[in-house]
């Protein structure tokens, strides 16, 4: 196949060969183009560029002979090229690559060079995520997704394309490490944290719960974190995810670590700072399980010592959410008053 | 093109929202889009369509000039009635989302074997709705049937019948969908219902699939969902206060889409919509309304048309989804949006 010198991946380089219309290339001169037909008085009416109008007739020709040949495939990627978006141009491209027996290895290395000029495109990885299946070989998946989130490490294509490859083919080693540099880089990459915990979810739980050392690894891990930056919403969430999801049996204890913890970043910080949100919305959680799960010692003082957090963050800390927290503050009283008589 | 220079100065007067502009602006968006938008647009008319009327059906009545048109209507019914495409021996049908495939001498190239896109099928019987259009010609059986082919066992929904990604967003089209068509057999309800909750995080939120990173979008998506298939209450009472929490603190000086993102115009629709669907407490429009300053400061006043922010250029995704957004907040003049369906109440019968 020499299908990449042939065709617009070269076109666009620096080479720059001057571009010939199909209705002009003697190669083509067999096939009738089909023109579009938009209705007599079309909405959103696009100025095509004569170009896009000459690739798409022909487009729409071999799409409705069906031809099988290479010289289809090739323009199959000029029109992807010109509308990387359009699925059927690249679900018609698909079906050629199967028919034509072609090379997929080259074929994956088209759709990098597409991925790193489109990395927000639904199709160009879809297209990928096909091929990666057809070859049931993942074994560039790992490498690539990195070098795109280094791009953009919030990218969330990518982080879907690594999840499902690393789910369908079991890739987990090493991910743990890897989600660590990201976070080292940026502790506030939420992707990163979602990413930590897709791993340890796989990896280190019994159906979803954690317990013993991986527990306390994942709690002191996060609690470092927090301690670095005292505002960073994904840590504080990624630590009521951990608890949210603690086998029973360690739940009271993590509930009293969290708790101790919390307290102690309480004292220290200032509290009428909008970074402490995060950290007197957390105490108020922790008031809450205690009470639900009735292991409060003192039910009334608990409940008072939440709603007056709830005060607090809607007066001083947190006055946007004014209205949430005045309704959590409200809510908690509906649930645990009759508890705490 | 000169667009940073057409935003008001942050130390200007406040800005007002300029109606008579964004209605020229969403005006020109269904008539020609510029050449250079042609690869970003073709395979996606549709949207822009919808994106462009259900805009204009925001803005106050005397600014639609496409509401008391009649010639103007049925020119719209009829250029979104050539994207519908039937598979006559499967029994499906659905939309495409440009015209692509159609042509003069042979109709739609093979329409009996695909069934269009579930995206853009729900787009245009969105604006099918808002253009009081009977669905006349089409074939409601068929369109359930369409939705139908797509559910997958895991319960999420694919884009088209040719395959393609699933996710969150079309499990709402899916729902919508059969909404609009009042034919809810195409879809299995306890089995998306399933697919939704497995696909809320750890944080809170809902992801585009299971574990993956919650998001504004397809939280919306999610919600709307279970609001349309009237089953909001399998959200159990841990995870609706997870799901409010995460919510509400989407709010900076706009909605972000994620925990430690910028804010973004099209999250005051996602993230607004989110909460109108939730209803956690009372007057959620003035919650929502905290955010007006920052998707006014994104207004292009020249030209007209909202951005994501206020140093980018205005599109027709986040015009739309910023007015929807204000609309939520109840903002002076703004017809009301369903939150559930993405579009203007309609005023002569409930919806
Ligand atoms: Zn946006």
């Amino acid at each position: 196949m020499s299908e990449t010198s042939s065709s617009c991946a070269s076109d666009s380089a620096d080479s720059n060969p001057p571009w010939v219309f199909y209705r002009d290339r003697p190669d083509w001169a067999d096939v009738q183009p089909l023109p579009q037909d938009d209705g007599p008085d079309p909405v959103v009416r696009i100025a095509y560029s004569d170009k896009f109008r000459d690739v798409y007739d022909y487009f729409r020709a071999i799409y409705a002979s069906k031809e099988v040949s290479q010289r289809a495939l090739s323009l199959t990627m000029d029109a992807v090229e010109l509308n990387p978006a359009n699925y059927t141009a690249w679900h018609h491209r698909r079906f050629l690559l199967k028919e034509l027996n072609a090379d997929l290895n080259q074929e994956m290395d088209y759709i990098r060079f597409v991925i790193n000029g489109n990395p927000k495109n639904y199709q160009v990885w879809q297209h990928r995520r096909v091929l990666v299946e057809w070859l049931k070989d993942p074994s560039k998946e790992m490498r690539f997704t990195e070098i795109i989130l280094s791009i953009d490490p919030k990218n969330y294509h990518v982080w879907q394309h690594r999840q499902w490859a690393m789910a369908a083919f079991n890739l987990f080693e090493g991910e743990l490490e890897f989600v660590e540099r990201l976070l080292e880089e940026d502790i506030r990459n939420n992707s990163a944290w979602n990413q930590r915990f897709f791993v340890i979810t796989h990896t280190d739980s019994h159906n979803g719960q954690f317990s013993g050392d991986v527990l306390n690894r994942e709690l002191t891990f996060t609690m470092n974190a927090i301690r670095k930056v005292l505002g960073n919403e994904s840590a504080w969430n990624y630590l009521r995810g951990l608890i949210d999801n603690t086998a029973e049996s360690e739940l009271t204890e993590v509930r009293k670590k969290c708790s101790l913890f919390c307290h102690e970043l309480f004292e220290h910080c200032d509290r009428k700072s909008n970074s402490s949100s995060n950290l007197l919305g957390a105490m108020v959680d922790l008031y809450c399980d205690q009470l639900e799960a009735s292991e409060s010692g003192s039910p009334k003082e608990d409940l008072a010592k939440a709603q007056e957090l709830c005060r607090i963050l809607a007066k001083e800390v947190d006055p946007i959410r004014k209205q949430y927290w005045e309704f959590m503050s409200r809510d908690l009283l509906v649930r645990f008053e009759s508890q705490s008589q | 093109m000169a667009h940073s220079t057409a935003h008001t100065p942050p130390d200007a007067a406040p800005v007002s929202l300029c109606v008579r502009r964004h209605a020229k602006y969403l005006l020109r968006a269904l008539q020609v889009i510029p050449q250079i938008h042609e690869s970003s647009v073709d395979a996606n008319r549709m949207n822009v369509c919808f994106f462009g009327l259900s805009g204009l059906f925001v803005l106050p009545d005397e600014f639609n000039p496409v509401r008391e048109q009649p010639g103007e209507r049925a020119r719209l019914v009829q250029w979104i009635k050539t994207l519908y495409v039937a598979d006559t021996q499967a029994g499906w049908a659905g939309f495409h989302g440009g015209n692509t495939l159609r042509t003069a001498e042979q109709g739609v190239l093979h329409a009996g074997e695909h069934a269009g896109h579930v995206a853009m099928t729900y787009t245009a019987l969105a604006c099918l709705r808002l253009l009081d259009d009977p669905l006349t010609g089409l074939d409601r059986v068929a369109l359930a049937r369409g939705v139908a082919a797509l559910q997958l066992p895991d319960g999420s929904f694919l884009s088209s019948a040719q395959g393609g990604e699933s996710d969150m967003r079309f499990t709402y089209c899916a729902t919508a969908i059969s909404h609009f068509i009042q034919d809810w057999t195409g879809v299995d309800r306890d089995r998306a219902v399933h697919f939704i909750l497995q696909s809320i995080s750890y944080e809170g939120g809902i992801g585009q699939g299971p574990h993956l990173e919650a998001h504004g979008g397809s939280t919306y998506c999610g919600l709307a969902a279970l609001q349309l298939m009237d089953r909001l209450d399998a959200l159990g009472s841990v995870q609706r206060r997870k799901m409010i929490r995460w919510c509400v603190n989407r709010l900076n000086e706009g909605f972000n889409g994620r925990p430690n993102k910028l804010d973004d115009t099209c999250y005051t629709f996602w993230l607004g919509g989110a909460l109108t669907i939730l209803d956690p407490f009372p007057d959620i429009p003035n919650f929502i309304r905290q955010v007006t300053p920052f998707v006014l400061e994104t207004q292009d006043v020249i030209t007209g048309g909202l951005s994501k922010s206020s140093d980018g250029s205005a599109d027709i995704l986040h015009t739309y989804l910023g007015l929807a957004g204000l609309s939520l907040a109840e903002f002076p003049g703004l017809n009301k949006v369903t939150p559930t369906l993405n579009i203007a109440q309609n005023r002569d019968h409930t919806s």
